[in-house]
């Protein structure tokens, strides 16, 4: 019996004739099973007389004697137990047994109340030929949003080629800048120690900012940006060689730091000092300060000539500051009047080449760096230009590492689950009760002004649901969040949009690339209700869970206890979670995948 | 239902605590301040004598006795007036019900005292007792004429005891704290000598102010106190509503308990702070030298702001209490026993019989605030159906209403309720709506008119229009003392006024201490004033405060009746006074998603249950704040024991349906439901037991047996459901071994058919089962069950009955009526007694419940099953081959071992209906 779903079909209703009474509630596959003198539970149970079965009283644990009855409802062994409605006119579905002769009609044929004459008509036919109707009408939507994602796979298709070749080359290239970076590491070591050997030679120290790997300006400068009170802390570039100086009652740190030759400082202030940047030989740049300050004139350094003193006055925020060169020239004193007054030189052989500040609008000055200023040994000069040509190799791998990883990312996205969705992107927008909705996959989602959330990625737990997150702040505390469901349809349209707890919403979308032609398939085939659960977990040696499927034209199931398990010709789909799916005619839908 | 606005009032507070600094201590109110200096004068001076009876005063006729209380040290002040009415207990008839009436003469304004028929029934609606008077030597005696139930009135000092069952229970002023304070001008002279606590503390008579808010006291100080020693009693009871122990001087508080109805933002537990209610009524235990027990209690229903001290000091072998209240008069009843049982029945004599609640009420219920909209709620309903999880009523909090008018619905998101109310139809459950007191201050809103114009909202001192905040911006306070205010209000809820109306729509009232965001303590002011009878404004709301709540309840009650007389009505209640009972269920208020507010919900619930309030319970899983999976669980596992078990939610939370915490709790909620709605037969039984003969439904684990002093010591964490079923909450994060006392006798575990009983009179250590909480059932007891699984209790309706009888010999009861009208008042009601001597179970009528009346009920006079399906014997030495009815018909009989070697034989169909006497007889 691997195949029961098929035997089901081999033996239609009227061959094997059964009493009705004994076979009510019961699926036509499994009603043999209701047709011996005796009935057992489960295989090797105490045989019970015929007359057990349907009569109103539970006798088995898993009340699998009462198919037609609720009398088994409840008993928590018999949970996986429905009663099997025919709806001979229409499609036949399970309900619970708990529905049985309450009352209350849940077979469109009414055969749940067979206890209660009178109580239901059969609606079987009427309600099928308005499903219909209404399944026909979206069948026709769906097919013109499958052809919609069609085209656009296609297109991202030959998108993904291209980009596939480009990352091929440059691939290539990546592995001719590693070669050259590894290279000119070697070199960078054996100058590196040439210089040590020397410095040993002449009994002096390594000169510290030649043994440390440089830092990238850029970066550091990025960093400095980050935190007032942490860039004071330990931790901090160069922190491990930072001293603390006064200078009447302002304390800075000095730390060393790598060469860099200073060509101009360009300054914007105002009453304050809001900007100084340092602008070096090679081009880059080193900006501290914040503020709206006024541009002043630059102070450059001639070819030679280094920076050896920093004068100004600052208290919370730095007023004033002035540059005094190793030639002795003085910048203006930019900046205003106010602050005690402060006076730094470098230290012994050194010079200044940055500074460092707190965060904020004209923060004070915590810090200056300093490097080493003696006339270079030649040895030390050739060490300096390794050091230089292994950073130039790094920022190329670098550069080259971010296009490939766009390009992976692009890739990924057309050839990924989602792909349609990259290539059909596009906002979906409504009017529901008093908002504007817009929601924009990959984008923002809002209602009115209000930002419901930025588009967070896909949900792991349920196809085609898009996640946005970071909203604007609720007046309780709570940042809104949304999650959209995306349904087949031929345009975006934001269809309904819910708030099932505060600031936290819901929405439905169609948008065409939620129009899996799979599932179209698969639905066209038809399908049939399962046998129980029980019968399912002796065929298969997998854990199935509760469902009820009802056979039409669209995937349509009641999720029970948790998870769906879909059949088609006897192969069981993968496990979905029963998620919150859209509403068909109050019933969820729920979808059906199979392995190609 | 503490909403966001106060959130941000208070929010420099701590996050997660009362902001306790916006409520009143004792001796912040100046009444308490001067109390505490008599009581230290009266202390200090064993001589001092205030007041004195004057025996030539004595006066009786029938049940009653008048007295004049002299004050011994002012002769120029009108004496008090005292009068004894002497009742008998409707249940039985016996003695011991004593009413101790103090006011004063010729007031300067008249004293507020409640309506007669409102709190308390009308005397002429009681059982009078006649009573004999002897003059002793300084005392004299007044006894009843229908038994040994007596008071002994001491001449000077004045003194009370009270006598009954052979033994003085209660004394009354025996250590002088009696302080009436009279009416009086401001400016009037001072007395001569000692005469109340004004003359100790003059300060603060005619105005005082708290919190910034200045309350103008025009008439001045008007406070009444005494005490009351419980002899030989240190385990005394009551006083709901307090978040604390069950054991009321076990808890050793600083302060006396407060009442004065409150909306307190997110409650402290453990703290004597007012809460929602009050029910001013204390059960002591007595306890002899030989351990037999006596119970009585004490009753004193006085509206107005109270404090009442209880000290059970160690050692001590009684209990004393001073009760001391704001205003108003001294009315107070003493009740005598023998059991507590007797007790509740006096008090329920008193202040009437609690109302049968229609059988939905029962189930499930199932709130949040806010379900969204109609769409959402019906969404709500069908994932229950989804998930086959059963479930009676769905609530709809304030944003269901267009602008918090309540009466209304919300324009566009209930634009159609008439489809939500019609999905609840079709699977036959119910809907409740929340109606507030305050009424938004609107001229497009015509319950706001029509109250204004009938003069019907509560005044200012100055007889001006009372406006105050909550939630729809500034609100008017209907006047619910005034009884033509209440007429009115009951107009509201007719079918042709309410839109969309059903008669079975249910209401809750929430927020009717009154709560008032920006008044004093969060309520109005207590100069306000009332009009409570025919005469003009002359209530000060200190003189009512605790009864708007009920008057509000009340109001709703009779709205639902006014709509459809023979539908049951159901109201649920936040705030509620001694007799709300009366009018419908009560909860605990806004509680929150923490252990601790799971822990304190069974003393709360089994304090109220023994203060006649049995239709209660505790937000599951706590309303404010998400509640973890392990304590969302555990929460429903106890719910599931509580009267009234709602699930509900603060509109800040996640959402908590039982489906949205992962399958595997989603399956516990499931059977644990399932189990609530399997024992509905019971739970009936226990309620009609309860509305019709004042049978507590939760009751502590000594109640049955009072004469077991180690019950007393676990009376926080189990309780009883009726009398046979043992319910130990599981009150910690992992708990995972759990101590469970088994009071004397023997006990089956609920759970398991199999399992063998445990002994009783100890404790036994047990592993705590992740899917439910620890019940047993006592030997010898017999519920009535419906083992169907279905939607809704009335979907149940048709299913017949399964009988469990524990143990060798067994007792029990079955209620049944049609669930949902007052049939049963005119005999539409099968209440059976069961009973099983080893061979044979016997059904026959029983005796009938008190208030149901002459009238006996009659199977097949309503549309319910009485078909029994089965019967299950737990616990049978050995397994019977079959069973017959008295010969004649045999049944099927199938046997399964237990543990310790005893049978559990099913009877299949034995063919037998409720409501008819018949005999079982299993063979052996």
């Amino acid at each position: 019996m691997r195949d029961w779903w098929r035997l089901a079909l081999l033996s239609p209703l009227g061959l094997l004739k059964p009493s009705e009474a004994l076979t009510r509630g019961v699926n036509p596959a499994e009603a043999p099973r209701y047709h011996g003198d005796t009935f057992a539970c489960a295989e090797g149970a105490t045989e019970l007389p015929a007359s057990s079965i349907n009569d109103d009283f539970c006798d088995c644990e898993d009340g699998s004697d009462e198919p037609g009855t609720a009398a088994c409802a409840g008993r928590p062994g018999a949970d996986e137990r429905w009663f099997y409605c025919p709806n001979s006119a229409g499609t036949p579905r399970y309900v619970y047994s708990s529905r049985v002769g309450d009352g209350i009609c849940d077979c469109c044929d009414g055969s749940d109340e067979w206890q209660l004459p009178g109580t239901c008509q059969d609606l079987c036919e009427e309600q099928g030929r308005a499903r219909k109707a209404r399944l026909e009408q979206r069948r026709a939507e769906m097919e013109r949003g499958i052809r919609k994602r069609q085209a656009a796979l296609a297109d991202a298709e030959a998108e993904v080629k291209e980009w596939t070749g480009k990352l091929a080359v440059l691939e290539a290239e990546e592995a001719e800048l590693l070669k050259s970076l590894q290279a000119r590491q070697e070199i960078r070591r054996q100058k590196r120690a040439a210089v040590v050997k020397e410095a040993e030679q002449a009994g002096r120290e390594v000169a510290p900012d030649l043994a440390p790997e440089s830092k990238k300006v850029s970066e550091y400068a990025k960093w400095m940006e980050k935190g007032d009170s942490a860039s004071e802390g330990p931790g901090r570039p160069g922190a491990s060689n930072s001293e603390q100086v006064c200078s009447d009652k302002v304390c800075i740190a000095r730390a060393a730091v790598a060469r860099r030759e200073l060509r101009q400082i360009k300054v914007k202030s105002g009453a304050l000092v809001d900007f100084v940047e340092f602008v070096y030989a090679s081009g880059e740049a080193s900006v501290v300060g914040e503020g709206k300050g006024e541009e002043q004139e630059p102070f450059d350094l001639e070819p030679g000539e280094v920076l050896v003193e920093i004068r100004g006055a600052q208290g919370g925020l730095l007023d004033r500051i002035q540059f005094v060169t190793s030639r002795g020239r003085e910048s203006k004193a930019y900046g205003g009047s106010g602050g005690d007054s402060f006076s730094f030189k470098a230290s012994d052989g050194k010079m200044i080449v940055g500074l460092r500040r707190a965060v904020g609008l004209a923060g004070r000055v915590t810090g200056m760096e300093e490097a080493l200023f003696r006339p270079l040994t030649p040895a030390e000069k050739e060490l300096e230009d390794a050091v230089g040509l292994v950073q130039e190799a790094e920022r190329g791998l670098s550069a080259k590492a971010a296009s490939m990883q766009e390009l992976q990312g692009k890739i990924e996205l057309a050839a990924g689950a989602h792909a349609a969705y990259q290539s059909l992107n596009e906002c979906g927008t409504a009017q529901l009760g008093q908002y504007n909705y817009k929601i924009c996959p990959f984008g923002e989602a809002t209602q009115g002004h209000v930002r419901l959330g930025r588009w967070k990625g896909w949900a792991s737990d349920a196809r085609h649901v898009g996640l946005f997150d970071n909203g604007e702040r609720c007046f309780s505390g709570i940042v809104r969040s949304l999650r959209v469901q995306f349904e087949c349809g031929e345009k975006h349209v934001v269809e309904t949009v819910r708030e099932p707890s505060q600031c936290v919403y819901e929405a439905t979308m169609t948008h065409p690339a939620a129009c899996d032609p799979r599932d179209f398939e698969e639905s066209d085939r038809g399908w049939t209700a399962p046998g129980s659960r029980k019968e399912n977990l002796q065929k298969e040696s997998r854990v199935l869970e509760g469902a009820v499927i009802e056979a039409d034209l669209t995937l349509k199931a009641q999720p029970l206890h948790g998870a769906v398990i879909c059949r088609l010709d006897g192969t069981p789909s993968q496990l979905l979670p029963a998620g919150p799916g859209r509403s068909v005619h109050g019933l969820p839908e729920i979808r059906c995948a199979w392995a190609a | 239902m503490w909403r966001a606005l106060i959130a941000i009032y208070i929010s420099t507070g701590s996050v997660d605590c009362v902001d306790r600094s916006k409520f009143r201590t004792f001796e912040q109110g100046s009444f308490g301040r001067r109390y505490r200096k008599y009581i230290n004068k009266v202390e200090g001076d064993a001589g001092l004598v205030v007041h004195k009876l004057d025996p030539s005063t004595i006066k009786s006729s029938g049940n009653k006795v008048q007295a004049s209380l002299l004050f011994a040290n002012d002769a120029s002040v009108k004496p008090l007036l005292l009068e004894l009415s002497f009742f008998l207990n409707d249940v039985d008839g016996s003695c011991g019900i004593v009413r101790a009436f103090v006011t004063e003469k010729d007031p300067l304004h008249p004293r507020f005292r409640l309506t007669p028929g409102d709190v308390v029934r009308k005397d002429e609606d009681l059982q009078p007792d006649q009573v004999a008077v002897t003059e002793g030597a300084g005392f004299t005696e007044i006894a009843s004429t229908r038994g040994a139930c007596k008071v002994k009135l001491q001449h000077s000092p004045f003194q009370l005891e009270f006598v009954a069952h052979g033994r003085v229970l209660q004394k009354l002023n025996s250590r002088r704290l009696l302080n009436f304070e009279r009416y009086r001008a401001k400016g009037a002279q001072a007395h001569a000598g000692l005469v109340d606590a004004t003359d100790l503390d003059p300060n603060n008579l005619f105005e005082e102010s708290f919190g910034g808010h200045t309350d103008s006291k025009p008439r001045g100080p008007a406070a009444v106190g005494v005490d009351v020693a419980f002899e030989d009693a240190v385990d005394v009871f009551g006083l709901a509503e307090h978040a604390v122990g069950l054991g009321l001087g076990e808890n050793r508080l600083p302060e006396p308990y407060r009442f004065f109805n409150l909306d307190v933002f997110e409650y402290a537990l453990d703290v004597p702070m007012a809460l929602y209610g009050a029910i001013p009524l204390v059960t002591a235990i007595h306890r002899e030298k030989s351990g037999e027990t006596v119970a009585s209690g004490f009753f004193f229903p006085n509206p107005s702001e109270g404090f009442v001290h209880v000290d059970a000091s160690k050692g001590s072998p009684q209990t004393e209490t001073w009760w001391l209240f704001e205003s108003g008069v001294m009315d107070m009843f003493f009740f005598a026993g023998p059991g507590p049982q007797e007790v509740l029945q006096r008090y329920h004599t008193v202040t009437g019989f609690p109302r049968m609640p229609p059988i939905s009420t029962l189930g499930k219920h199932q709130s949040r605030w806010n379900y969204v909209d109609v769409e959402d709620s019906i969404g709500v309903n069908r994932k229950f159906d989804q998930h086959d999880i059963p479930y009676d009523v769905l609530w709809l909090d304030i944003e269901h209403t267009d602008s918090k008018k309540y009466f209304t619905w919300h324009p566009s998101h209930f634009a159609q309720p008439d489809k939500l109310l019609a999905a609840l139809e079709a699977s036959k459950r119910k809907l409740v709506t929340i109606i507030d007191p305050h009424i938004k201050k609107d001229s497009g809103y015509d319950v706001y008119n029509k109250m204004k114009n009938h003069d019907f909202f509560t005044k200012t001192k100055d007889k001006q229009l009372y406006d105050g905040w909550c939630w729809p911006g500034t609100s008017s306070y209907p006047d619910f003392c005034n009884p033509e205010a209440r007429r009115l209000w009951t107009t509201f809820f007719k079918m042709d006024y309410y839109p969309h109306n059903r008669p079975d729509l249910y209401t809750w009232n929430d927020m009717n201490e009154p709560s008032v965001f920006n008044g004093p303590e969060v309520t109005m002011p207590r100069d306000n004033l009332h009009k409570c009878s025919e005469k003009d404004y002359e209530v000060e709301h200190r003189d009512v405060h605790n009864v708007y709540g009920f008057y509000h309840h009340m109001a709703t009650v009779e709205g639902q009746l006014v709509r459809a007389p023979n539908v049951r009505p159901f109201v649920l209640t936040r705030s509620f006074f001694a007799g709300s009972h009366k009018h419908g269920a009560i909860w605990t208020g806004d509680n929150m998603a923490k252990w601790e507010h799971l822990a304190i919900s069974v003393p709360m619930l089994v304090s109220l249950c023994l203060c006649g309030a049995s239709f209660v319970g505790a937000d599951v899983p706590g309303f404010f704040f998400d509640p973890e999976p392990e304590l969302f669980r555990r929460w429903h596992q106890l719910g599931i024991w509580y009267p009234f078990y709602r699930g509900h939610a603060h509109l800040e939370t996640k959402r908590r349906e039982p489906w949205m915490l992962g399958k595997e709790i989603t399956e516990n909620v499931r059977e644990q439901v399932t189990v609530r709605y399997q024992m509905l037969p019971t739970w009936y039984t226990l309620f009609a037991q309860w509305a019709l003969a004042g049978q507590p439904i939760l009751r502590p684990l000594w109640f049955q047996d009072a004469a077991d002093s180690e019950a007393f010591r676990h009376q926080n964490t189990h309780f009883l459901l009726g009398s046979d079923v043992l319910v130990r909450a599981i009150t910690k994060r992992g708990e995972d071994t759990l101590n469970v006392y088994l009071p004397s006798g023997s006990w089956f575990d609920f759970w398991s058919m199999e399992a063998a009983p445990l002994v009783g009179g100890k404790s036994h250590s047990v592993k705590a089962d992740p899917s439910h909480v620890p019940v047993y059932v006592r030997a010898g007891a017999i519920l009535p069950k419906k083992m169907r699984r279905r939607r809704s209790s009335l979907a149940m309706a048709s299913d017949p009955y399964t009988i469990v009888v524990y143990g060798e010999k067994a007792g029990g009861h079955v209620y049944m009526d049609d669930g949902q009208s007052h049939d049963f008042m005119r005999g539409h009601f099968v209440y059976d007694k069961l009973s099983f001597d080893g061979q044979e179970l016997v059904s026959e009528p029983a005796q009938t419940l008190h208030m149901a009346g002459a009238a006996k009920g009659a199977a097949g006079s309503f549309k319910q099953s009485t078909a029994v399906e089965r019967l299950v014997f737990v616990g049978l030495p050995s397994s019977p081959v079959s069973a017959d009815m008295e010969g004649k018909e045999t049944f099927q009989v199938t046997s399964t071992r237990m543990q310790n070697g005893a049978w559990v034989a099913t009877v299949k169909k034995p063919l037998c209906q409720l409501g008819t006497a018949w005999k079982l007889r299993l063979r052996f």
